[in-house]
């Protein structure tokens, strides 16, 4: 062989592994979380959902408990245009929980742990085709244009992403209920289900200005005598105007849900929000109103006005601890809000988010909620149909220090008191006629201290 | 002469290799594994690690990317944030809102 030849090869060679080794990389992330949570609460109890101050006593004895929340985060890269999402969940309560998900084990936080406890949060797939198409299928997050209102979850879904210029336009289609789930159901798969097809389009008008709008279309028909179809419009925009942003929306609902009595009920409900905030000082000022529908009809074949919701929703400017869900102050399994459900609620929030220093922070809020359907309220001296006439639901002050010990790791106490309105007045669970009582205001304190990596 | 020749390439061949496993780049160098998931191997940043490079990164400016990879590595700044808010918080990616 001439040295010409050895020399062409071995350079040949030496530049495809040159390219061969970069094309065959594989981006690996690994991400994650840890929360501990100490709570102390007279209302919160490691559970999820609504909690009614009136299935309370007008005394009640303090809960104290520890939760835990790890995540862990595998992202896979394969290029900018193709990433597989994975995250998983470790929820622990000390103690330990052995009922519910957990009943052929622990949450492991049993003496010796050995718990089974590993929950799928997101596994999607997320890959471009081109420059302006973005498709994603999987279990993945997904929150509304409107604040969370209607919708923050995770969900299997399917979304497409198409972006041209300052226009992007999200069309997604989410099926998170079937009838078939245990499989005893009769029938087939995709026959009774519950699906929700999601429009936004997002315009940037300019850099400080966007506007959206929204249409929901949330279909229930895992039960022939209840079939839902609800539609929701939604407009809402957001925009910089010197030192303040703005933001806002306002969303409509129209559709029918069938009754038994082979009728049909009309819904409509709706819901809006202006909120304000700005720079001021070491931190930042925040005001803001929502409000969404509730309804006052119960005779079969009337309207429903109260606003319909995916059921998993949240509404985290408000900064609230107690009143409405807000996520951010949700890092465990404990979720329990007045309004966990965002519906049949006007809620009236002042807040300010102030950075001491670099490393220490102070967060106060202040919330005044009330129902504006109060058909069904609390029973004065549980006496039926004494139904308390007042809307105000209370006033919520909620205080939140930390400290960052450094980019990872932060260290936060909170604490929040909801001092409870006329809607609830004299309807403890243990108020009679003869002795009313008021049920007690419900308080928290949680101390927190949290991962990120 | 054969001997040199070899020996030649082989130096070349190790300067070529060389820059691929390197983690930190120099002031007027792209950091391949940032911008294009490229010769990655060993790397494992912590999120806000991750979110400092590409602050680094793009702080380079016009002499060492050009604009689209700019807004490459602004798009993948603002995925890493929003990575970093939703590890605690619980808070799903809103839909550009």
């Amino acid at each position: 062989m001439s040295l010409k030849k050895t020399v062409a090869i071995v350079a040949a060679a030496g530049a495809l592994a040159a390219i061969s080794v970069p094309a065959m990389a594989l981006e690996n992330e690994f991400h994650g979380s840890y929360t501990f949570n100490g709570l102390f609460s007279n209302f919160q109890d490691g559970g999820s959902g609504d909690f009614n101050p009136a299935a309370k006593r007008d005394k009640n004895k303090m809960n104290n408990y520890f939760e835990q929340r790890g995540r862990i985060q595998y992202i896979a890269r394969v290029s900018d245009d193709l990433k597989l999402v994975t995250q998983f969940e470790l929820d622990t309560r000390f103690g330990g929980i052995t009922d519910g998900k957990y009943t052929n084990s622990s949450d492991a936080g049993v003496l010796d742990a050995d718990g089974i406890s590993l929950e799928t949060k997101h596994v999607y797939l997320d890959f471009n085709l081109g420059n302006n198409f973005n498709l994603k299928t999987g279990i993945m997050p997904y929150k509304d244009t409107l604040k969370g209102t209607f919708i923050d979850a995770d969900v299997p879904a399917v979304v497409a992403t198409t972006s041209l210029g300052a226009f992007t336009n999200v069309l997604g289609f989410s099926r998170f209920a079937e009838s078939q789930q245990n499989g005893t159901a009769v029938g087939r798969l995709g026959d009774r289900a519950a699906d929700l097809f999601l429009t936004d389009n997002i315009f940037a008008i300019n850099k400080d200005t966007k506007a959206a709008f929204s249409y929901y279309f949330l279909a229930d028909y895992r039960v022939a005598e209840a079939e839902t179809h609800a539609h929701t419009f939604g407009l809402s925009g957001e925009t910089k105007l010197g030192p303040v942003t703005l933001s806002g929306f306002g969303a409509m609902q129209a559709g029918q849900q069938k009754v038994a009595t082979g009728n049909s009920i009309g819904l409509h409900g709706y819901a809006a929000n202006i909120a304000a905030k700005a720079a001021v000082g070491p931190g930042t000022f925040k005001t803001a109103f929502l409000f969404t529908s509730g309804n006052n009809n119960t005779a079969p074949d009337a309207q429903y006005r109260g606003w319909a919701n995916s059921g998993v929703q949240s509404y985290n400017e408000s900064g609230m601890m107690i009143l409405v869900r807000n996520t951010a102050n949700s890092p465990t399994t404990t979720d329990r809000y007045v309004r966990r459900v965002i519906s049949n609620v006007a809620l009236a929030s002042l807040g300010y988010d102030a950075n001491l220093t670099d490393k220490v922070f102070l967060n106060t809020n202040v919330g005044m909620a009330w129902a504006p359907a109060s058909a069904g309220a609390p029973l004065y001296g549980n006496v039926a149909g004494n139904n308390n006439a007042g809307d105000l639901l209370g006033t919520e002050f909620n205080i939140e220090s930390g400290y960052k010990v450094n980019s990872s790791l932060t260290l936060r106490a909170q604490a929040a008191y909801l001092v409870l309105g006329s809607y609830f007045k004299g309807a403890a669970s243990n108020s009679t006629a003869a002795s009313v009582k008021d049920p007690e205001n419900p308080y928290t304190m949680r101390l927190l201290a949290s991962f990120r990596f | 002469m054969k001997k040199i020749a070899v020996l030649m390439i082989a130096v070349f061949g190790m300067a070529v290799a060389a820059p691929v496993f390197a983690a930190e780049m120099t002031k007027e160098q792209k950091d391949q594994c940032l911008l294009a998931s490229k010769g990655c191997a060993g790397e494992a940043n912590t999120i806000q690690q991750k979110i400092k490079k590409l602050q680094a990164e793009i702080k380079k400016g016009n002499k060492v990317y050009s604009a689209d990879e700019i807004k490459k590595l602004n798009a993948k700044l603002k995925e890493a944030e929003r990575i970093l808010d939703e590890l605690l918080e619980n808070r799903a990616p809103g839909a550009g809102m």
